[in-house]
């Protein structure tokens, strides 16, 4: 509360805990979270971690045990019949099974939020146009969510969870049930949704790679607690807990089989070469300087594998390079790179030829 | 056949139709908001309130193990109470309905239940109220499956229906009872079972297209 101003702060959840009756541990442990207004914030964790009752206790689906949910400084806990109704039009949630009623067409379904709140016919009309408009999906007005594809259906979602122009959308697993393709769509019309009306997007997801498309801001969690906490491209560049690093081991390329059973632990033969593991965690606007590198060795580097990632504008990744020794040792080697990238680890060695 | 017999028989048809259609709104009226009561107040539910829904069903579940045949004499008194009389059409009304709310109410509150919960955590956090899901989400979502429900529920009406018309209730069973039991006319039994046959056959087969066509899940 102390680093964000009253007015940047969105959603501010102090102290929450969260029990079940009958269950042996609290799905939420403890969990104290700061989003700010305008932001797309990520909550990643494995399966049962608490991210769906966390998310929940935003719009009261749940009822916090212990602690408070705030949203624009109004505690959500003490909301009742019509001022909990008022609350819960502000927030938009859109869900993994997209949740459409099967009787209705897709205007249908995107018209009831406004029908239920007593909006009069004409300005339905509209506004549900409008937004099926917004979502590229004016042609299938009267279509039933059966006759709908995956994509098609969460943009109906989309489309209905904004149509009483919200603050905020709370999006559960939404891209979890949908093919790679359609992922892809539904998050850019998300981004492009957060960037056009500005309203504040909380996702939980179990998939890196969907924090990685879209999210400014993360939390792990973990046993109903937070574990890791801040900027994507730091968390990427630089986890810091197991958890986050599981997490992430799925977004990343593994060294090849052929190079990882060639490394030898020690030099056989004097021309073989140093292998270094360099680590860019893309802070300090440090990004991966080959110029740089052979300056500090001169010829005889070997670009062997790895990649570069862009992520928030920080570039970030691992470089496994070759280096000729020629009569230099290790740590010479060593000190000589580095101050060119965030870590360095020596893997080993590989003959000349490889 | 007689021209007497013939008569009757279009007599019995068009009471035995009155019977059932009188009884089929009836129960179809009050069946439903003792279906929608029985599923949303269980545990979980929208209107959660485990002792009432007990209650309730416990009620449900005493008119429904009472055969047709003895609950019809129990509500005489009841029944003339209600429409002033015991025999003719208005007097089967009134067990009919009785006998039937209950039973269509059972089935009507499975395909409530059956509603994905889902559907309700939707509604609920566009800002429904309990009365809009079940007006919005629950009537709607479960339709295929109460139309579905309620053409069984008219089918065994039918069936209650012929054993009331043997305790004067008239129409075609007791058409049967008289002429096909008592004086052994074959040809009238035969007529009789022949219509009971084609009025269920078209009741489901109206019941199953409108059922169809209300399902848009597929």
């Amino acid at each position: 509360m102390s680093v964000f101003s009253e007015e940047k702060t969105h959603i501010l959840v102090s102290g929450l805990v969260k029990r079940y009756p009958g269950a042996q541990a609290p799905a939420i442990a403890g969990v104290d979270l700061a989003i700010r207004r305008g932001e797309i914030f990520g909550i990643i964790g494995r399966s049962g971690a608490g991210k769906s009752s966390l998310l929940r206790t935003f719009n009261r689906l749940e009822l916090p045990t212990e602690g408070s949910v705030q949203v624009a400084g109004q505690d959500v806990g003490s909301l009742t019949g019509a001022s909990l109704m008022q609350l819960r039009r502000r927030i938009g949630m859109i869900f993994q099974h997209f949740n459409l009623l099967s009787a209705k067409t897709a205007f249908g379904n995107v018209a009831l939020p406004l029908k239920v709140a007593g909006v009069g016919r004409d300005e339905i009309e509209r506004r549900v146009t409008e937004l099926l408009d917004l979502v590229g999906l004016a042609d299938k007005r009267d279509a039933y969510p059966a006759q709908l594809s995956g994509g098609q259906k969460q943009r109906v979602g989309i489309a209905r969870a904004l149509v009483h122009r919200p603050e905020i959308l709370l999006c559960d697993e939404a891209t979890s049930a949908l093919d790679p393709e359609s992922t892809d769509a539904i998050l850019t019309l998300l981004r492009d949704i957060n960037s056009r009306l500005g309203l504040t997007i909380v996702l939980i997801t179990h998939e890196m790679s969907v924090i990685h498309e879209i999210c400014h801001r993360v939390v792990v969690l973990d046993q109903g607690r937070v574990v890791e906490e801040g900027e994507v491209w730091n968390i990427f560049g630089a986890p810091q807990h197991d958890v986050t690093r599981a997490l992430l081991r799925t977004l990343q390329k593994t060294i090849p089989g052929d190079l990882r059973e060639g490394l030898l632990d020690q030099p056989q033969a004097s021309d073989d070469r140093l292998v270094l593991d360099l680590h860019y965690t893309g802070g300090q606007g440090r990004g991966p300087d080959l110029a740089g590198l052979v300056e500090a060795l001169g010829s005889g580097v070997e670009l062997l594998f790895g990649g570069i990632d862009r992520i928030q504008g920080h570039g970030q990744g691992h470089l496994l390079v070759a280096i000729e020794r020629r009569g230099r040792s290790d740590a010479d080697i060593l000190a000589r790179v580095q101050s060119l990238s965030d870590d360095v680890r020596k893997l080993g060695y590989v003959p000349d030829r490889i | 056949m007689s021209q007497i017999v013939y008569d009757r028989l279009i007599e019995g048809t068009i009471d035995t139709l009155l019977m059932i259609g009188i009884s089929s709104v009836i129960s179809l009226l009050l069946g439903l908001p003792l279906a929608v009561l029985l599923a949303t107040t269980t545990r979980g539910g929208v209107f959660e309130s485990p002792w009432f829904n007990a209650g309730l069903g416990s009620i449900v579940n005493v008119v429904r193990s009472i055969p047709f045949l003895i609950l019809m004499v129990a509500l005489i008194p009841f029944t003339r109470a209600l429409v002033g009389t015991s025999y003719g059409v208005l007097g089967a009304v009134v067990p009919l309905s009785v006998a039937t709310i209950p039973f269509f109410a059972r089935i009507a509150e499975v395909s409530l239940r059956e509603v994905d919960r889902g559907l309700v955590e939707a509604a609920e956090a566009m800002g429904c109220s309990r009365w809009h899901i079940v007006w919005h989400v629950l009537l709607p979502e479960a339709r295929p499956g109460i139309v579905a429900g309620f053409t069984i529920a008219v089918v065994a009406m039918i069936n209650a229906s012929a054993v009331a018309g043997a305790i004067g209730a008239g129409g075609l069973g007791d058409l049967a009872y008289r002429y096909g039991y008592q004086r052994f006319d074959t040809q009238v039994m035969v007529t009789v079972i022949v219509l009971l046959v084609a009025l269920v056959m078209l009741i489901q087969l109206f019941g199953d297209r409108l059922a169809l066509f209300l399902n848009k899940r597929k």
